[in-house]
């Protein structure tokens, strides 16, 4: 490549970014609230483990509660997700025109792994769920029918 | 020549990736010792005893067969970085948490201790 050509080359570069910049941008956002919920599935015994048990197992609960006669230990974890694509002119006609030439969409998705213990008034794991909403791929989970 | 190409390439970088970072840090500071957990006995310590030793929970919960005293703080990190039409975000939020559980005596029956917030990091999404 010669030189006027290298220089013509750079400067579209410089002139394509300075107007794209302007004109697309894609937004990669992610926000993670809490530690991997771990489930020991075969440590947890119905009927046998003791409130104790569970907390030197897992450690403090994110949430307590009271369920009923019962008392519910909630470890959880969230996870958030934003995509967003922005397609505008670089140019602002604000002043000129009463218009926006803005396009933007985006999708937000929060997953929450969770694991409820149960105990009974003898402080006994009475019952358990485990549910990992990580597991569900980001775009799959956004566009499905599935609420 | 070769000065012309350096120029060129300087103004390509820095027209190209005028991105910046920005870090930050949120706390939420309660300022409990965990130290102190080897003062407690489960059966004997009364939870007037615990706030004596940890001070004001941050969150009392009425249970079925008693009360949870909560003591919380949170470390966030953020990292977001901007470049020509990419914009990357990334926010970690982590706790240290200590959850006492009483009966319907105020006797410490349990306790729970999870030491997270030194796991929040700073870092783009993954």
């Amino acid at each position: 490549m010669n030189c006027p050509a290298k220089i013509f080359t750079a400067f579209s570069l410089i002139a394509a970014s300075f107007f794209l910049s302007g004109c697309v941008s894609y937004q990669i956002s992610r926000y993670a609230e809490g530690n991997e919920v771990a489930f020991p599935n075969d440590r947890l015994e119905v009927g046998k483990t003791t409130l104790g048990e569970a907390l030197s197992l897992l450690g403090a609960p994110d949430k307590v509660a009271k369920a009923g006669l019962e008392d519910l230990l909630v470890y959880e974890r969230a996870l958030l997700y934003r995509n967003r694509l922005k397609v505008g002119l670089p140019i602002p006609l604000s002043s000129v025109i009463r218009t926006s030439l803005d396009a933007s969409a985006y999708g937000t998705l929060v997953r929450y792994d969770s694991l409820a213990l149960f105990f009974n008034s003898e402080r006994i794991l009475s019952h358990k769920t485990f549910q990992q909403g990580s597991s569900h791929p980001y775009l799959k989970t956004l566009f499905s029918s599935d609420q | 020549m070769r000065l012309t190409s350096k120029i060129l390439a300087v103004l390509i970088i820095t027209t190209l990736l005028p991105g910046c970072i920005a870090l930050g840090k949120n706390k939420e500071f309660q300022p409990f010792d965990s130290t102190k957990l080897d003062k407690l006995v489960p059966g004997k310590t009364k939870a007037a005893e615990v706030t004596e030793i940890f001070g004001a929970p941050s969150e009392v919960v009425e249970l079925a067969n008693g009360n949870a005293y909560i003591y919380k703080r949170t470390v966030t990190k953020g990292t977001v970085c901007w470049l020509v039409l990419l914009t990357l975000g990334n926010a970690e939020k982590q706790h240290d948490q200590l959850v006492f559980f009483f009966d319907l005596h105020d006797t410490l029956t349990h306790y729970g201790l999870s030491l997270d917030a030194d796991k929040a990091k700073y870092e783009l999404p993954r």
